[in-house]
């Protein structure tokens, strides 16, 4: 587009042929802006002519997990709760992205307020995985993995609180980033759980991830949570290898603490060579076990999340899908020293985590321990669903970035690990990533038939 | 009024209760798991965690 091969307008119409031609198999889109996005487009057109592109994503079509404010539409967090809501003003990752000169074009589908499963029970039907529409995508930023990963848009944001970014990247073969807590302001983006909540990126690869964070990084007075330092150019350091990073290799999450699948652990154990091949020092390295970083996730999440929904819970429990409601009630019956206990030993935590950062640059640790479960075995799809190794860096805060590894050799799902960086030193971690996946072959991995 | 209806007229879930007495049992059930599964500090003058702030340092500060 900057060198004017490509027109932001026939970009964009191209993405919404492949909407139209492809969403009705993958229901990832909740809602199509196409005229707000024509008339975006149009504008980037005429701009990028005259005096050069404002940014990298300037005239590049996006998409948003309805979770995220667009002013003018409905957030529907997919839910029935939040059919009548229209956003008052475009939340403040989603301004910084019209600022860099995105096209926002379509709101994508979620677990309802991004807790439930996937649900039938819904407004939408749930999002599928464009690797085999038989098994869900991960979530729940679940239409944002599903839209990118089968290239109905080249980009999307999402929210992570306990893996929501990472889970559908890493069923879906795509890059997942949550950034550190309070790098990327959550203003205006519907909360599950105000301390664990990041807002993310889902991209095709590392350097359209690192080009997202870019834009919509940067301190905001009015998030409470909001880290006051100033973005950085998070690509300046992707080319430059691994040669001199240390790598703690926390294996004892998937082989101890939950054990992955053979096929999992045998792919998260090549990613971990590659990165040895490549010139990074790698070496195991303990953590506390993963149920310490799910324990204090599940209070943290479960009484913050109570206090979002303690009025419609008590007033219309009925208009929730049924496994939103039984994920969300146990947090109303919780105490307040219970959430006070949690928040202590999230300190233990952070600071166990930070001692690893004392001995190692990154941390690189399994995602998912199981390829996506099936959408007609909804009892193995729970059972698997808690199984990652993602949430501890909720709880922590750390930035985190998942890659896809390898593929299921039954269904032929993506596989994925995750790398994990001390606080704001999301440069180091996409030059790690980026590293990764220049050599490991699977950038560009494409759904069969998408 | 049984004890599980009790509690979720507390917590301002009767309406809930009439819906499913279950699903509020489950939930009582899963929020006492969620309580004896966390192993909070032994010391018991540790401090939270601050609520908004993740409070590590930054890259490249010294500890």
């Amino acid at each position: 587009m900057a060198a004017g091969r490509l027109s932001p307008v026939t970009c964009l119409e191209a993405h919404l042929d492949r909407i139209a031609r492809f969403d009705p198999l993958l229901h990832s889109v909740i809602r199509l802006l196409p005229d707000e996005a024509r008339e975006a487009a149009t504008a980037a057109a005429r701009e990028i002519a005259g005096s050069g592109p404002r940014s990298p994503l300037h005239g590049v079509p996006l998409g948003l997990k309805d979770l995220i404010d667009l002013a003018g539409h409905p957030t529907t967090c997919h839910s029935r709760l939040r059919l009548d809501h229209v956003a008052a003003e475009d939340a403040a990752c989603v301004a910084r992205l019209r600022a860099a000169g995105a096209v926002c074009a379509a709101k994508l589908a979620t677990h309802e307020f991004a807790i439930g499963g996937p649900s039938f029970d819904l407004p939408f039907p749930p999002a599928r995985n464009p690797w085999n529409t038989a098994h869900h995508p991960g979530g729940s930023s679940s239409g944002s993995g599903a839209a990118v990963a089968a290239r109905l848009l080249p980009a999307a944001l999402g929210t992570d609180t306990g893996g929501s970014v990472r889970h559908p990247a890493s069923h879906c073969g795509i890059v997942g980033l949550k950034p550190t807590y309070g790098l990327v302001s959550r203003r205006g983006v519907f909360p599950l759980a105000w301390t664990l909540d990041h807002v993310g990126t889902l991209a095709r690869d590392v350097r359209d991830t690192a080009a997202l964070l870019h834009a919509i990084a940067g301190p905001d007075p009015e998030d409470p949570g909001s880290a006051m330092r100033p973005r950085e150019d998070y690509a300046r350091d992707i080319g430059r290898g691994v040669m001199g990073l240390s790598i703690g290799f926390v294996r004892h999450f998937h082989e101890q603490d939950e054990v992955a699948t053979e096929e999992v652990s045998a792919a998260i154990e090549a990613a971990a060579a590659q990165f040895s091949r490549l010139g990074a020092s790698v070496r195991e390295i303990r953590l506390p076990g993963l149920a310490e970083f799910a324990a204090v996730n599940r209070i943290l999440l479960g009484a913050e999340a109570g206090a979002v929904h303690q009025a419609w819970l008590s007033n219309q429990p009925e208009d929730y899908a049924e496994s939103t409601r039984r994920r969300l009630l146990p947090g109303l019956f919780l105490r307040g020293v219970d959430v006070v206990q949690a928040a202590r030993k999230r300190a233990a935590l952070i600071a166990a985590v930070e001692a690893a950062f004392d001995q190692v640059d990154l941390l690189l640790t399994a995602s998912s321990l199981d390829p996506a479960g099936r959408f007609d075995e909804p009892e193995e799809t729970e059972r698997t669903y808690s199984r990652q190794a993602r949430t501890p860096f909720n709880v922590t805060g750390h930035p985190a970035v998942s890659l896809m590894c390898g593929l299921s050799r039954r269904e032929g799902l993506p596989l994925a690990f995750q790398l994990v960086a001390r606080g704001f030193a999301e440069t180091t971690l996409l030059r790690a990533a980026a590293a990764y996946e220049d050599s490991a072959g699977f950038r560009g991995a494409r759904p069969p038939g998408f | 009024m049984d004890e599980h209806e009790a509690l979720a007229r507390a917590a301002g879930l009767s309406r809930a209760y009439a819906l499913s007495a279950a699903e509020i049992e489950q939930a009582i059930a899963r929020a006492a798991r969620m309580r004896a599964e966390l192993n909070p500090p032994e010391h018991a003058a540790a401090e939270p965690a601050p609520a908004f702030r993740a409070p590590f340092r930054s890259a490249g500060e010294a500890p």
